[in-house]
């Protein structure tokens, strides 16, 4: 070494730019490893959840769990479990034997997974991987290190397609059975078409008749209508008549009025003389009416007077009260 | 003191005679109003006659003469018939026969029983005759057993009439055998009452149940013998009734001649009486005639 630094001055120094150039390159290295690890969260602490399942199937060690789409940790571990021993608002309904599914879960994310939270097993997207999902309850508690979480499964495609198919099924008993009764010869609605179509045949006949009355009428009008004119022709010949009758009468009317009108003034003549003579008695008549009643009973009491005088009361036969008679045939 | 006392004396017998008095003088009102209006009544002025019926029914009723009221009620009855009212008739029958059954249900004296079983046997042979009438013989036939009943109770004097209007019904109801029966019954007992009126009529009814079985010489004999007494006592529409019995006999024995004669005779007199369903009667007999002789 010495020999080219003595040689070549570009040589001069090297060792100490060598151990400054490993140094930085050091430092630099450790700066990224320090930034990886940080970034990856490996040494964040984590808490464990779990849920039972009666089959692991699709579930996977290191599978996913996320969030609101968040990645919040990972499946754990599996382990067959007997449900025996499990307490029974843990153990979901299932019996026997099942898998226990242990999720590892970062500590910080704990406080936003309420007690009631669900844990669903699903394909991220229609061509994802699969993936464990908590839906957030609405419990006020968070849940803690080792919580049971209430685990469904999501329905598959083929549950889809399963409770579709029945539901076809369903449709396509229902559509045999109104095939069925539609086709049925006894049936109501053959019946009503039969009827309907009866119906119709006779409207057809109907439409026929009610044509040929048409036809019949429309000769009975034409018949009406001759004997409509000829009934006219009479008319007017009668009213010529009537017009002739009358210029005779309008002839002989001047002298006709004339005697009314002397006749009238007769009437009116005689009229005014009873006018004069009613006035006269209409003064006369109140006292004419009082003088009669008067007289009237002056008669009554001197009739009385004399019926019970002797020995005119001998000869007076006393009335009697008679019912009227109605005989035999009375009411002819 | 003693002329306090004296006073309530005079009161004490003064009261039941001014009472009485009161109630003679409504008889005195409701007998001089019932002699006016059979007088108008018999002058064919029914109008008239209702109205002074009406008064003496008013006059009945405010002295509580009961048996009085149902002969006025009767005498209204006949009135309104008269005027061809017969729903009126009618209403005022029923009036009578409710206030009779109310009177009846109260109790009465013997002697006020019998004049109260004589105006209902008036009112009930009416009911008869006006539902004989309107053609409903059945309703007639019961009118007419209750008014026998009545009247066998009064053993009063129109069993006669009474039995003439059952042998009516029993023609009406087509029974020939019982109203020949009932006619002579009725005709017996109108010639022991010396009853002319309905004498007549009971061979009246014997004609008309001869014309209807067909023997018109019976027939014809029995008119005869009506139309003999109903001449006598001048009943236009009694003269008429037999005159056209008698056109109907001889037209039934083919004399039309003599059928033609006396259905003009008949329509003659039916017009003269203002008779006129039987002038109707006569003119329809005369048009069948001249139609078939």
């Amino acid at each position: 070494m010495a020999f080219y630094s003595q040689t070549n001055r570009r040589f001069k120094g090297l060792e100490i730019k060598v151990g400054i150039f490993a140094l930085i390159s050091i430092l630099a290295l450790v700066a990224l490893l320090a930034f990886v690890i940080q970034r990856s969260d490996i040494f964040s602490p984590s808490s464990s959840l779990f849920f039972f399942v009666k089959s692991g199937e699709g579930i996977k060690e290191g599978m996913p769990v996320k969030l609101s789409g968040f990645t919040i940790g990972s499946v754990h571990k599996q382990d067959l479990w007997d449900m025996s021993q499990v307490e029974s608002h843990q153990s979901a309904g299932l019996s026997g034997l099942a898998v226990k599914v242990t999720l590892d879960i970062k500590t910080r994310y704990l406080e936003w997974i309420p007690m009631d939270s669900n844990a669903f097993l699903r394909k991220e997207n229609v061509i994802g991987d699969q993936i464990i999902e908590i839906i957030p309850g609405a419990s006020d508690t968070s849940v803690k290190e080792a919580s049971f979480v209430k685990f469904e499964k999501e329905k598959t495609l083929n549950d889809y397609f399963e409770l579709i198919s029945e539901q076809v099924k369903k449709v396509q008993e229902e559509a045999a059975n109104t095939m069925k009764y539609l086709n049925d010869p006894d049936g109501e609605v053959r019946k009503a078409f039969e009827n309907i179509h009866s119906f119709t045949v006779g409207l057809v006949e109907t439409r026929e008749k009610i044509d040929k009355s048409f036809v019949a009428l429309d000769n009975t009008l034409l018949t009406v209508n001759e004997q409509v004119l000829s009934m006219s022709q009479e008319a007017h010949l009668a009213i010529q008549d009537l017009n002739r009758a009358l210029g005779t009468t309008n002839a002989a009317l001047p002298g006709t009025f004339k005697k009314i009108e002397d006749s009238l003034e007769s009437i009116a003549n005689v009229t005014a003389e009873l006018q004069g003579l009613t006035k006269t008695l209409s003064q006369d008549l109140p006292e004419i009416v009082e003088t009669g009643i008067d007289v009237s009973q002056d008669a009554d009491s001197v009739m009385e007077s004399l019926k019970k005088t002797w020995p005119v009361s001998s000869n007076i036969e006393p009335p009697k009260s008679a019912p009227m008679e109605v005989d035999s045939y009375g009411g002819k | 003191m003693f002329p306090l006392m004296a006073y309530a004396m005079a009161l004490a017998v003064w009261a039941p005679m001014a009472t009485g008095a009161m109630a003679a003088s409504q008889e005195d009102e409701a007998l001089k109003y019932n002699v006016r209006g059979a007088a108008a009544a018999s002058g064919n002025n029914y109008t008239r006659a209702l109205r002074l019926h009406q008064l003496a029914l008013q006059a009945r009723l405010a002295a509580d003469d009961i048996a009085g009221a149902i002969m006025e009620f009767h005498n209204i009855a006949v009135d309104f018939m008269r005027l061809g009212n017969i729903p009126q008739a009618q209403s005022r029958l029923a009036a009578a026969v409710e206030i009779f059954e109310q009177e009846t249900k109260m109790g009465m004296g013997r002697e006020k029983e019998t004049a109260m079983q004589d105006a209902m046997a008036r009112i009930t042979i009416l009911n008869a005759i006006i539902n004989l009438d309107s053609a409903d013989p059945a309703k007639a036939e019961q009118w007419a057993t209750q008014a026998m009943e009545h009247c066998r109770k009064a053993k009063c004097a129109l069993m006669g009439r009474i039995l003439n209007v059952m042998g009516r019904v029993a023609v009406a109801q087509g029974t020939l055998d019982k109203g020949r029966t009932l006619a002579t019954e009725a005709l017996v007992e109108n010639k022991k009452s010396k009853d002319q009126e309905e004498t007549a009529n009971s061979f009246r009814l014997m004609g008309e149940i001869a014309e209807t079985e067909g023997d018109a010489e019976k027939a014809n004999e029995a008119y005869l013998l009506a139309l003999g007494l109903d001449r006598d006592l001048k009943i236009g529409r009694k003269i008429a009734m037999d005159l056209l019995g008698l056109a109907r006999g001889y037209r039934l024995q083919k004399e039309t001649g003599q059928a033609r004669l006396f259905a003009t005779r008949a329509l003659i007199v039916a017009n003269a009486a203002g008779y006129e369903n039987g002038a109707i009667a006569a003119s329809e007999l005369l048009q069948e005639i001249q139609a078939s002789p």
